[in-house]
């Protein structure tokens, strides 16, 4: 077929789509960006001992290598994320017999809450416990936020901001998208 | 709102798991009568008393498992058992 085209990846969330300010405020407290399109890979075993010794990480805690992100999501499963080609590429590579590794770049909407008071927001929308002592930096979980099951990891800023990184089905995308932004604009959210 | 203990996520708000019913032994399917295998899909004892029963923590780990909780209180007791269809209480 002579008229191929190349698929273009889009965002479930569509810019634009929000009535938050679309501008990032260095000095906001609070702030939603849309990361989808960051490259996502599962790589799930039943020995978790495996996992831990070639991933670095356990379940409920993460760990940050540059721009890769090494999470154990869930009991047997560890998440990967960062630049496509390399997250692909590094899972690939540490591969072993009796893994499942699937890449879920395409399946995932990917949000950002970044701020002093992103813990307040999510509060607000979900009954997890976002204190410190239960969530500090580099932890991960996952719970119902605003009624779509998410996985979360704590990622704070290089500055120390914190910051939170929320995943869930694409096609909620644009629904938890709007209900964060709804749940932040009594606290000035700024979407960018 | 119910607290329920999950093995691997801790106490989460009820509403992020899915209760699954009284835990009973899934009987071999190779071997079981057709009695049996009604009495394991359908009947159920309904104590209002302690009971084995599983959950499935869909918002969270995504895994099954077995938990004792006293049908009248809604306390639990003992520490949760990673799995399901761990046999009820005789
Ligand atoms: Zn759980």
């Amino acid at each position: 077929m002579a008229n191929t085209q190349t698929p273009v990846f889009r965002s479930p969330v569509a810019a634009g789509s929000s009535t938050a300010p679309a501008t990032m405020g260095a000095t906001s407290a609070l702030s939603l960006a849309d990361e989808t399109g960051v490259g996502i890979v599962s790589v799930r075993n039943r020995d978790e001992g495996s996992l831990i010794e070639r991933f670095a990480t356990r379940f409920g805690r993460a760990t940050r290598s540059g721009n890769t992100l090494m999470a154990g999501q869930r009991p047997g499963e560890c998440i990967i994320m960062g630049d496509r080609s390399g997250v692909v590429g590094l899972a690939a590579s540490k591969q072993l017999a009796g893994d499942a590794v699937v890449e879920l770049t395409h399946g995932r909407v990917v949000l950002r809450v970044t701020g002093a008071q992103a813990s307040s927001t999510l509060e607000k929308v979900c009954s997890l416990d976002w204190s410190d002592a239960m969530m500090p930096n580099g932890a991960v979980t996952s719970g119902s936020v605003a009624k779509v099951t998410c996985d979360v990891i704590r990622d704070d800023a290089a500055n120390g901001t914190r910051s939170y990184l929320l995943t869930a089905d694409r096609s909620f995308g644009q629904y938890l998208f709007d209900a964060l932004v709804d749940a932040g604009d009594e606290f000035g959210i700024v979407v960018g | 709102m119910l607290l329920v203990p999950c093995p691997n996520c801790g106490p989460r708000n009820s509403s992020d798991l899915r209760y699954v019913g009284e835990s009973h032994k899934r009987p071999d399917p190779a071997t079981t009568t057709p009695e049996e295998w009604r009495t394991y899909l359908y009947m159920h004892k309904n104590p209002a008393d302690w009971m084995m029963e599983t959950w499935y923590c869909s918002s969270g780990c995504r895994r099954f498992f077995t938990i004792e909780r006293h049908t009248a209180t809604s306390e639990f007791r003992n520490p949760p058992l990673p799995g399901g269809k761990r046999g009820g209480r005789a």
